[in-house]
């Protein structure tokens, strides 16, 4: 042979040893059926009727068999769910098409019909009568019109911003009708749905156990079926040192509620993963402007002033978390870079207190309930004392908290946080500057609801008005000062490294859906 | 004596009646009630009067002594009430509950049984020895040591560097006897350790008491071997005391397991109870007060007609 | 909380003399008990003198200077907020021995004196009292104290209280039993045909006997106080932060306990010799006040 030819059949050889190789490691990598997927949570569901569910943990354990009309990626992106498509005839009327050939777990079938009967559910007009996160909205409805078996109209009230958002929450997961209607007051024990796992066994307090439903209407991108996992199973593990010994020991594959200082240890773990989102968990102070020394701005402003965010980051969240600038990290759309807040300035916080007219020493009380406020807590106590500024600190549980703080207002502040999601930011608004919200400012109720309304239901959701109405919003706050923006910490989700395919959606929680297990 | 025995239950019932009726007054004078604390956990959008008709339901705004005479008279029927915070009725709850609580009490009793009488008698024979300062300092430990502390010492040690054993969870041994006690072992010696401090200073104390009797002498120089002597004789002599302190433990431990269960994730009443105070579930509370109220009374009364029928100077005959 | 020591008579120096090692063994108890006196009193001094000896303000904090080890600076370290530990130690004597002290104390004041009559006199108020002692008994007894705080507010006092309540059925219990077994003796027998006042009773021939086993018992339930004002911060609830006591120390480093162990180790040994020296001396002063221990060697 010459050297060229011997050359090219070199070069050919090599190509389809290459080609073969990848195919076989890209076939390798491939999702791989059965195994069980064993999660940890700390908490235990108040409910495993998704209508009724109230979120956080629950709202993971729920998803598993129930699916909502909209679904969403991590980005907060709408996406199509137990609806193919949607459309805003005006801007009180919502038109979905509903997806064809779905299944409910009984068998029946899923189309327009249920769908109205989910909502009339939700806004807790069939009998056996339930309250859930989902009532007042679902209220809010004029009508439900199952239109032709597979395309549904809804009628609101008034224009909503937030009602796509609305869609795709938890608790309007779609439930089948034969169930309820079979189960009635005992659904919560047989709750049916059209999502990939079928509820087996839920042993209160300790467990709850699926398996995989074999008629799941949804294919992975190669139009296989759909969920890899044969079983999953969640164990409720209160003790976060245990839950993290848990995943370490293999007992546990995921834990999506770790805390920040055992998931950044978890990192040098080479069995482990850990997922980072930044800026989910926004810590916050709502100051109760109504209650002396609360009601002076300036008092209010010296405490924005005094307290120094950094300090905090570095100690209790490890170096991890940022400075935030507004009520929005950059997790929501409605994040604004421009808003500007209340700079750690000593200084200027000694001018505040003067300002004020209220002497060094003055005091006011603040409630905490749980470790992390606890430990926030002490630290801006600290800090305020570097200023003059006295804050007691009560150490109480949640329902003291809650009767005492926000139903008696007998605090001034209160520790507390939300997490940044792809919901509608118009809802967050709504819970915090609402005059009438828990959190509320009484002091300017006028603008604020007027912002607060319009921040919710702007001219067709056009997100750069909508903005402009927050940064409106915002300055009203500035300028108040009747709140304290704390800090803006991670998110972790940890989980070992056979676990393959974790998808967050936009509350940056993960369903095992397209889970597989890699062992 | 029969007599007394029907006495003596008749006021266990008076009892635990009395308990019902403090923890019920207690938790309904906390502050909150079990609406409000469900509503502050992501149902914000509840308007006062969506509030105020859960309330209706729940009878919350009727006064307390009507709440509570509704609480007994479902009970007599036979309805332990819904728990407000799992949806679930209290009576399936405890039922599942009660068998783990049980287990887990049961596992720490016997390792303080174990640990404790045997260190307590080879303690109390070799008095003074290094073995004798080194158990009861080894006791002290025990006794000083947090149990939420000895429980993640446990963890780290025997599931995540030996890889011996599971890390939480529970497994019934009448389900799986094999799983059931690997899942039981280090939550009861976490829940025992303690115990077998407390019983082996008792132990100690009371066998050195008889070994000093004279008729422990006259054993001895009947020609009895030492271990006869202290096994058979003196141990069952000290036993009095020693079964008296036992029953109460086992009383004790029932109601103890609050913070072990929290820690190894074990589903039992213990961690009913405390999630129960902190949602102000007033019907699961009641539940779990009269299930561990009664057992407590009952252990308490057999024992004390135990220590009764066992100690001939402590007869109580007609008088209660 | 652990389960109480419950009893009739309790000794264990009965052992006559065995020869040289006994006697060196007998001398090395008592030797451990003057160190635990010892220490004792070093933590009395302490906690008196907490303003003078504590390099720093326990609630000064430092988040830049968190968890750091040992150094000039800070001789035990930092905490997770950059407090000095060493301080935080110092002050922490203070109120964890006022909460094991006061909550024996309202213990022993309420409970042992029930127990005495109850056990003296009999009869129906016998029967009533034990019953009332089985009621509070029959509470497991974290979620008794954790209701009574969460009832009465998040203080120390309501922790002293709550601690205080809870022991109580034990070591009326315990005072009761005693006293069963002493009023059956000839010479309380002879008093009270003699028709010595019951008073004169109680305190002359009944208190005595009982008091060595109280003894014990209060040593063992200063431990328990401590250890219940740790799980109470533990399930959160307790004394107002910043409030430095080795329980809130231990509950706040327990998060940290693999990769800053010395957060929970250093309390955790303060609590331990606290315990130790109680018992010791405990121990002792049983020895000294028995009646029957005496002339004893």
């Amino acid at each position: 042979m010459t050297g060229t030819k011997k050359n090219r059949l070199l070069v050919f050889t090599i190509i389809m040893a290459l080609a073969f190789s990848l195919t076989t490691v890209c076939l390798a990598k491939g999702p791989k059926y059965g195994g069980t997927l064993v999660q940890g949570f700390g908490v235990y569901p108040n409910s495993l009727d998704a209508q009724v569910a109230s979120g956080g943990s629950s709202r993971v354990m729920v998803s598993q068999y129930n699916e909502t009309l909209i679904d969403t990626d991590q980005k907060g992106n709408l996406l199509p769910g137990l609806a193919t498509s949607w459309e805003l005839t005006d801007p009180k009327t919502i038109i979905f098409h509903l997806r064809k050939g779905v299944k409910f777990q009984d068998g029946t079938d899923f189309n327009a019909e249920a769908v109205k009967f989910n909502f009339e559910r939700i806004a807790g007009k069939i009998e056996p009568k339930i309250t859930g996160p989902g009532k007042r909205t679902a209220n809010s409805f004029e009508s439900v019109e199952a239109v032709d078996p597979y395309t549904v109209k809804i009628k609101m009230k008034g224009p909503d911003a937030g009602i796509l958002s609305f869609m795709h929450g938890w608790f309007t997961a779609m439930v089948s009708p034969t169930a309820v209607k079979k189960w009635g007051d005992k659904y919560l024990f047989h709750p049916t749905g059209t999502g990939p796992f079928i509820l087996k066994k839920h042993i209160p307090g300790s467990q709850i156990l699926y398996e995989k439903f074999d008629g799941y209407w949804k294919k992975d991108k190669d139009g296989n079926a759909l969920p890899y996992l044969d079983k999953m199973k969640i164990m409720i593990i209160p003790d976060p040192a245990t839950r993290e010994a848990a995943l370490r020991s293999g007992t546990i594959d995921m834990d999506q509620e770790i805390a920040a200082k055992h998931a950044i240890r978890l990192r040098k773990n080479p069995k482990i993963e850990v997922i980072t989102i930044e800026g989910f968990l926004a810590k916050f102070l709502p100051l109760n402007t109504g209650k002396p020394p609360m009601d002076n701005v300036w008092f209010r402003k010296a405490v924005n002033m005094a307290i120094d965010r950094q300090e905090i980051i570095t100690s209790i969240y490890q170096g991890e978390g940022s400075i935030p600038n507004g009520f929005f990290s950059p997790i929501s759309w409605a994040y604004d870079p421009n808003l500007k807040w209340y700079d750690y300035n000593l200084e200027k916080a000694k001018d505040a207190l003067k300002k004020s007219g209220l002497p060094e020493g003055t005091s006011f009380k603040v409630a905490v309930y749980n470790p992390q406020a606890k430990a926030e807590a002490e630290l801006v106590q600290a800090q305020l004392k570097r200023v003059g500024i006295n804050m007691v600190i009560d150490n109480v549980d949640f329902a003291t908290f809650n009767s005492q703080y926000r139903r008696q207002g007998l605090y001034h502040a209160a520790f507390t946080g939300y997490p940044q999601t792809g919901y509608d930011p118009g809802f967050m608004n709504f819970v915090f500057h609402f005059s009438k919200g828990p959190y509320s400012d009484p002091s300017h109720p006028t603008m604020y609801d007027a912002l607060a309304i319009q921040a919710r239901s702007a001219a067709g959701g056009d997100r750069e008005k909508r903005k402009e109405i927050f940064a409106k919003l915002h300055k009203l706050v500035y300028d108040n000062a009747g709140e304290t923006y704390l800090v803006w910490t991670n998110g972790y989700r940890v989980f070992r490294s056979y676990v393959k395919n974790f998808k967050l959606k936009a509350d940056q929680f993960s369903e095992a859906t397209e889970v597989w297990l890699d062992k | 004596m029969g007599v007394y025995i029907l006495q003596r239950l008749f006021q266990a019932v008076i009892v635990v009646i009395l308990v019902s009726m403090v923890v019920f007054g207690i938790m309904h004078y906390l502050p909150g009630d079990p609406i409000l604390v469900l509503s502050g956990i992501g149902m914000e959008g509840f308007s006062d009067e969506e509030i105020a008709e859960m309330r209706h339901k729940l009878l919350l705004d009727r006064p307390v002594y009507i709440q509570y005479g509704h609480w007994v008279w479902n009970l007599i029927q036979g309805d332990w009430g819904k728990s407000s915070s799992t949806n679930y009725p209290v009576l399936m709850e405890i039922k599942i509950r009660l068998p783990v609580t049980l287990q887990l009490a049961f596992g720490g009793w016997i390792i303080a049984l174990i640990v404790g009488l045997t260190t307590g008698v080879i303690s109390a024979v070799r008095r003074n020895s290094i073995m004798d300062t080194g158990a009861t300092l080894i006791s002290i430990f025990g006794v000083a040591m947090p149990n939420f502390w000895m429980g993640i010492l446990l963890i780290y040690l025997f599931s995540i560097v030996l890889d011996w054993l599971p890390t939480a969870g529970f497994v019934s041994v009448f389900e799986d006897p094999v799983q059931g006690i690997r899942h039981l072992i280090l939550p009861a010696i976490a829940l025992g350790f303690m115990q077998a401090a407390v019983l082996m200073r008792q132990t100690r104390s009371g066998m050195l008491e008889i070994l000093n009797q004279d008729y422990i002498k006259v054993a001895r120089a009947k020609g009895l071997t030492e271990r006869t002597v202290t096994w058979v004789h003196a141990l069952k002599n000290a036993s009095l005391p020693i079964l008296t302190i036992m029953g109460l433990q086992l009383g004790r431990l029932i109601g103890g397991t609050v913070i072990i269960e929290s820690i190894f994730g074990i589903p039992g009443l213990g961690r009913m109870a405390v999630q129960s105070i902190f949602m102000r579930d007033y019907m699961a509370l009641q539940g779990v007060v009269l299930i561990v109220a009664s057992g407590v009374v009952i252990i308490n009364l057999f024992t004390d007609l135990l220590y009764t029928f066992l100690d001939p100077r402590i007869r109580y005959g007609g008088r209660a | 909380m652990n389960s109480e020591v419950e009893t009739s008579a309790m000794s264990d120096e009965y052992l006559a003399p065995r020869g040289l090692k006994h006697f060196v063994g007998r001398l090395l108890k008592v030797r451990l008990a003057a160190l635990g006196l010892f220490f004792i009193v070093v933590l009395i001094f302490c906690s008196i003198f907490a303003p003078v000896l504590a390099p720093r303000d326990p609630a000064a904090a430092n988040g830049y200077r968190a968890l750091e080890s040992p150094s000039r600076d800070f001789l035990l370290g930092t905490d997770y907020l950059g407090r000095d530990i060493l301080s935080r130690l110092i002050y922490g004597s203070r109120i964890s021995l006022l909460v094991a002290v006061l909550s024996i104390g309202i213990t022993v004041m309420i409970g042992v004196p029930l127990g005495l009559m109850s056990g003296y006199l009999g009869g129906w108020i016998d029967t009533v009292f034990m019953r009332l002692m089985d009621a509070l008994y029959a509470f497991p007894p974290l979620l008794l104290a954790l209701t009574l705080v969460a009832a009465l507010g998040p203080s120390i006092i309501n922790v002293i209280v709550a601690v205080g309540i809870v022991m109580i059925p034990t070591f009326s219990r315990l005072a009761r039993a005693q006293t069963l077994s002493v009023r059956e003796q000839t010479y309380v027998i002879a008093a009270r045909t003699v028709g010595s006042p019951v008073r004169r009773i109680l305190f002359r021939h009944i208190w005595p006997n009982v008091m060595a086993a109280i003894i014990v018992q209060s040593s063992l339930g200063m431990a328990v106080a401590i250890l219940a004002e740790s799980s109470l911060s533990y399930m959160g609830v307790g004394v107002r932060p910043p409030t430095a006591t080795w329980g809130v120390m231990l509950a706040e480093g327990y998060p940290h306990l693999e990769s800053n162990p010395w957060l929970s180790i250093i309390p955790g040994s303060a609590i331990f010799l606290t315990v130790l020296s109680l018992n010791l001396v405990g121990d002792a002063l049983r020895d000294v006040l028995d009646p029957r221990l005496r002339g004893v060697t």
